[in-house]
């Protein structure tokens, strides 16, 4: 018998067995033979009935013993939680919650590899392409007849071209420390509007080219608590990305208002707005919207918001009621 | 992975002319490890579709399958058993036993199954709940706030599948209410642990992964605006 085997109903077995042939043995010795008999029917009954639960538990518990090999050995998935009153109903439930533990582990782990395989594809692609194009150059530099003048309009064609790898590189870089959270932030009180021009002064010159008109209406009283050199990262990000969707001669205003839960930068241009097709996508890393130029990777607005959510701050995009795009950034005052 | 799924659930009360529906065929469901905010104005069927996930009150049709299982296809005694396992409620007013203190109150679920109760796991709830000192006090004798912290402690001794809180943070300042939520939220990012709240706080909800809004029994906005 396959349920001798345990050695706790083997031990319980020999009790009662052992039992018995003592009280039948009392009864025939003290009563007489049809006492004895009496006797050995009462104690087979009991016994049989004892076992009779044994038998029922350790069927219970071979069934779960088979149901979590079938977990172990296919994919399948089988529901364990019971909700009876009971040791066992717990057990199954108990396993029940490490098994879901350990499937959700899996699952991420699996989105995670998936995630790195793509974003390193992602970014050997983006470097490829300039790459690609410093070859190009380079042999054409090399040619037999080149004048002086075609010369130096290549060589700066190729430091243009480093130049934009040397950007690509460095702002991966920034993204996968943020990726791996090993980026140091260092939140400090800092004014609102010293922090937006400290952000907008690389774009000035660039700014002053497309002749556009930048106006910044923040009240000089607002001040948030951020980490200055990323902050200001993040809200370039944000005002080149409305500098390369505006026509020249158009305007970009960044507005500012603050209450007690949170402060709010709105960035509106006037250019032709977000596509509802792109609106989704528009913060997802390497996205490029229909209307990027071939220069844009689409790492810039990814990069933002994954700096601003670093400081529990928010970036929503829109399109302004005038047909502009409309971004909305929130910096939320509690700490939490 | 699905943890939850609610499929065309309905809630009428009253009949005739006087049915009211709380709730009016709504689904959704929910991947292990979110965190949504529901919103509504009063009256919209928040606490009664809150209530209905949580296995309190039944539904008059429609399902929730939690972990796979259908919550309704069992009778109340076993229901009961899947409240106390599955299942951790965090109430406006907090609905602690008076009688019992903070260890009774938060060990209390485990108590109710019979089972031992892990020190381990107690003692580092006690101390990221800030309760240390406080393990012998009434809950009379505790801050709201404090209070609250007590129910979010036996909301979690479990490990349950889904925490449910209904206005956790409507009886209380605001320093209380960012820490309850603070709370909530290190629950969520450092057990996994699937949260949903409702609120009527714009700033609370806004911290969620996914607001689902409420009105009039119906789900009229269901956005995910944080990966």
């Amino acid at each position: 018998m396959k349920l001798l085997r345990n050695p706790e109903v083997k031990r319980g077995a020999a009790v009662y067995l052992s039992l018995t042939a003592v009280v039948c043995a009392a009864a025939l010795l003290l009563f007489g033979a049809k006492c004895g008999a009496v006797a050995a029917a009462v104690c087979v009954v009991f016994d049989a009935a004892a076992l009779s639960g044994s038998v029922i538990r350790f069927r219970k518990i071979r069934q779960m013993c088979s149901e979590i090999d079938n977990m172990l050995h296919s994919k399948s998935y089988v529901e364990l939680s019971s909700y009876s009153e009971g040791e066992l109903s717990i057990l199954r439930d108990e396993l029940s919650k490490v098994i879901s533990m350990l499937r959700e582990n899996a699952d991420s782990m699996l989105r995670d590899r998936q995630y790195l395989s793509d974003s390193i594809a992602d970014i050997s692609h983006q470097i490829r392409t300039p790459l690609t194009s410093v070859n190009i150059l380079l042999s054409m530099l090399s040619g037999p007849d080149v004048t002086d003048e075609r010369r130096s309009e290549l060589i700066g064609e190729v430091s243009g071209q480093l130049l934009k790898i040397d950007w690509l590189i460095n702002t991966l870089l920034k993204i996968s420390k943020l990726d791996a959270h090993v980026a140091v932030f260092d939140p400090t009180p800092v004014g609102l509007l010293p922090l937006v021009q400290k952000a907008v002064s690389p774009l000035l010159i660039s700014l002053d080219l497309h002749d556009q008109k930048l106006s910044l209406d923040i009240p000089g009283d607002i001040s948030i608590t951020a980490d200055v050199p990323w902050t200001s990262e993040a809200i370039c990000n944000i005002i080149k990305n409305c500098m390369e969707h505006t026509p020249a001669g158009g305007s970009i205003r960044v507005e500012a208002m603050s209450t007690p839960v949170f402060t709010q930068l709105t960035v509106t241009d006037t250019g032709s707005g977000i596509s509802g097709e792109d609106l989704p996508h528009l913060f997802e890393r390497f996205y490029r919207g229909k209307g990027s130029s071939d220069s844009s990777v689409g790492i810039g607005l990814a990069l933002a918001r994954m700096i601003l959510s670093e400081q529990n701050a928010t970036v929503k995009a829109d399109n302004s009621p005038e047909g502009g795009a409309c971004f909305t950034i929130k910096f939320y005052t509690s700490i939490v | 992975m699905e943890i939850l799924k609610v499929q065309e659930l309905s809630k009428h009360y009253g009949s005739g002319e006087n049915m009211v529906k709380a709730l009016d065929g709504v689904s959704f469901s929910v991947e292990k490890g979110e965190f949504i905010a529901i919103i509504g104005p009063s009256g919209s069927g928040k606490s009664t579709l809150l209530h209905i996930i949580g296995g309190v009150d039944r539904p008059t049709s429609g399902s929730v399958f939690m972990n796979g299982t259908d919550v309704y296809s069992q009778n109340d005694e076993n229901l009961a058993i899947f409240r106390r396992r599955q299942v951790g409620l965090i109430y406006q007013f907090y609905n602690l036993i008076p009688v019992l203190n903070v260890v009774e109150n938060i060990t209390l679920p485990v108590l109710l199954d019979s089972r031992e109760v892990n020190s381990q796991r107690l003692e580092e709830l006690i101390s990221v709940l800030g309760l240390k000192g406080r393990e012998e006090h009434l809950p009379n004798q505790l801050s709201g706030g404090q209070q609250q912290r007590v129910s979010i402690g036996r909301a979690l001794m479990n490990s349950p599948s889904v925490v449910l809180a209904d206005e956790p943070t409507g009886n209380l300042d605001s320093k209380s209410s960012q820490e309850i939520l603070s709370l909530l939220k290190m629950s969520n990012e450092k057990y996994g642990q699937t949260l949903i709240i409702i609120t009527h706080d714009e700033s609370i909800a806004l911290q969620a992964d996914r607001i689902i809004a409420i009105e009039d029994g119906r789900i009229t906005r269901d956005e995910v605006i944080r990966k």
